[in-house]
């Protein structure tokens, strides 16, 4: 039962680490990260010598809130696009290069096909947010960092992020067409980003509350307060198993054409 | 064995498959033939799994592809007409990636790579990358991947396509090779392969069974299995009642001084019984060719 989902996960991550466009995308991810970080932290050192030598407080602001915190959002914006861009390969690729059939006769079920896909892609989202991650730990050496507040942050983000893996794997096995398999993984990343925004536009106090509680923001709130929300745990994974769900039957209505 | 009853399938108004039914035996080897769209290749992926029957079933040692996929695939090798190979792998670890997708344990892995490397003679390329390689390799690794996870059963969807002559001879032999252990269908357009490699001969048409059977039976088909030509210097009418009445005699043509006879028997045949009722009935004889009767008369015929 573990061995074909071992073998795609093997296969796929050696795809992904001898293909150049990974490294590309992640090399921009990393120098734009670095260049944003940077800003951050600029500003983050000259607000706190501005709030001390103000008198308002003795020790500056509070790293986590005004740094880390903001860092770990701004990965979550960029990774949007990263994931959009690197699930193209999951499926797209494959029917594209003519592959795909590999999985069909061979004695898997399609849940194990994309069990070992989602697995590739949060090894991907794992990896990047290591990458992230690691811009505010190397902070440690000159300041006190709140460990378990970061880690909550990033756990929150790997969740979300795990989210929209499992639409763009959605929008992989879609098409064939790996333009366009960006292109629906974005606007799906770009729909669930959003979709908190309907309770703008309605006066209706339970629509509100829907779209309060089916917003990316709101779950992500408790996760960056540090708070370990077992509703918004299970909500993020809920989502992300009915997405992963809906690609396992696409993969398995191809047996049945 | 392999057994399909009754398959059709139908994509929209067009029945590519009309309620076939064959099977093949343990130890013996089948050669599906048709003409272009003759349905071959939805057969076989039916067969495969890689598509649904619109009606009927294919069962794999008595395992309904439909119903127990799994199990009836873990009994089956593939290669396509184009076999799915990663470009960027190397041959082994190809060939590790699909011992994991068909579930080898891990500790017999090795040696049944290293079996299939032996057999389809795939050393000098094993650590090269698949897009590095030629055809005839690539249809050899394709075979190597279908013969990993030990199954009984091979399909070899036109194996020799797009190959030179060398590799095809190659290739030929290495799947009489396979023939010792495993039942193959096989579909391709050389006829004389399926003549080398087939017990047992299915021909489809328009997605319908025209014939099948053993393939000495299917050579009896039509016209007969021996043709005998003679060339008259002379010729005396009522020639034809005489051959027809001569045994085994399965029918005539007679063109200008041709005579074209097809016989109903796979022996050798005593020549001196035509000459003889030649001479008697007057006419002159200017040579005589045998010919053997080939798969691709009757295929002509069947499918016309």
């Amino acid at each position: 039962m573990i061995s074909p989902i071992a073998a795609i996960w093997k296969k796929d991550i050696k795809g992904f680490l001898t293909q150049p466009m990974f490294y590309m995308v992640v090399g921009m991810f990393l120098v734009l990260l670095a260049i944003l970080f940077t800003f951050q932290l600029y500003n983050f050192v000259t607000q706190s010598f501005q709030v001390m030598a103000s008198g308002q407080a003795t020790s500056g602001l509070n790293i986590y809130h005004h740094l880390i915190a903001n860092h770990i959002v701004i990965t979550h914006y960029i990774l949007v696009f990263v994931i959009a861009v690197l699930s193209l390969r999951f499926f797209s690729e494959e029917k594209k290069m003519k592959t795909f059939p590999v999985y069909l006769y061979s004695p898997i079920c399609s849940w194990q096909i994309v069990l070992g896909k989602w697995l590739v892609g949060a090894t991907m989202v794992a990896t990047l947010l290591l990458i992230s991650a690691a811009y505010p730990l190397s902070l440690m050496f000159f300041i006190k960092i709140p460990l378990d507040l970061v880690f909550f942050g990033y756990l929150g983000l790997f969740l979300i992020l795990c989210l929209y893996m499992s639409a763009a794997l959605l929008a992989s096995a879609l098409t064939d067409s790996l333009i366009f398999s960006v292109v629906l993984a974005l606007i799906f990343n770009i729909t669930i980003l959003l979709l908190g925004v309907g309770r703008e536009f309605t006066d209706l106090e339970i629509l509100q509350n829907f779209f309060s509680f089916v917003s990316i923001d709101y779950h992500f709130g408790f996760f960056k307060k540090g708070i370990f929300n077992l509703a918004s745990f299970f909500y993020l994974l809920s989502f992300s198993f009915f997405l992963s769900l809906v690609t396992e039957r696409i993969i398995e209505s191809h047996r049945w054409r | 064995m392999i057994e399909v009853k009754s398959l059709s399938k139908r994509f929209g108004d067009l029945w590519a498959l009309k309620n076939t039914t064959w099977s093949v035996q343990d130890g013996r080897s089948l050669g599906l033939l048709g003409p272009n769209g003759a349905g071959k290749s939805t057969t076989m992926k039916i067969m495969t799994g890689l598509l649904c029957a619109s009606e009927g079933e294919v069962l794999i040692d008595g395992e309904n592809i439909m119903t127990h996929p799994i199990l009836a695939k873990k009994k089956m090798g593939y290669l396509s007409e184009a076999p799915p190979l990663y470009d960027e792998l190397k041959v082994y670890d190809f060939l590790k990636f699909i011992c994991g997708l068909k579930s080898v344990p891990k500790n017999l892995r090795n040696g049944q790579i290293d079996l299939v490397i032996d057999k389809l003679k795939l050393q000098e390329v094993v650590f090269r990358e698949i897009s590095h390689l030629s055809k005839g390799f690539r249809q050899r690794v394709g075979i190597a991947q279908a013969l990993l996870g030990e199954p009984r059963i091979l399909i070899l969807d036109e194996p020799s396509v797009g190959l030179d002559p060398h590799q095809v001879y190659e290739l030929r032999n290495i799947i009489k090779d396979l023939k010792k252990d495993h039942i193959i269908v096989l579909s391709t357009h050389i006829l004389s392969e399926v003549q080398q490699i087939c017990d047992d001969v299915v021909i489809l048409d328009k997605g319908e069974v025209k014939t099948q059977g053993p393939l000495s039976e299917i050579l009896k088909q039509g016209r007969g299995q021996q043709m005998i030509i003679i060339h008259l210097s002379e010729y005396k009418e009522g020639l034809e009642t005489v051959l027809q009445k001569l045994p085994e005699v399965a029918r005539l043509e007679l063109k200008e001084k041709t005579v074209n006879l097809w016989l109903a028997s796979d022996q050798v045949p005593d020549l001196n019984v035509y000459i003889n009722a030649i001479m008697a009935h007057g006419c002159g004889i200017r040579s005589i060719e045998q010919k053997q009767q080939h798969l691709e008369d009757v295929f002509i015929e069947v499918t016309r």
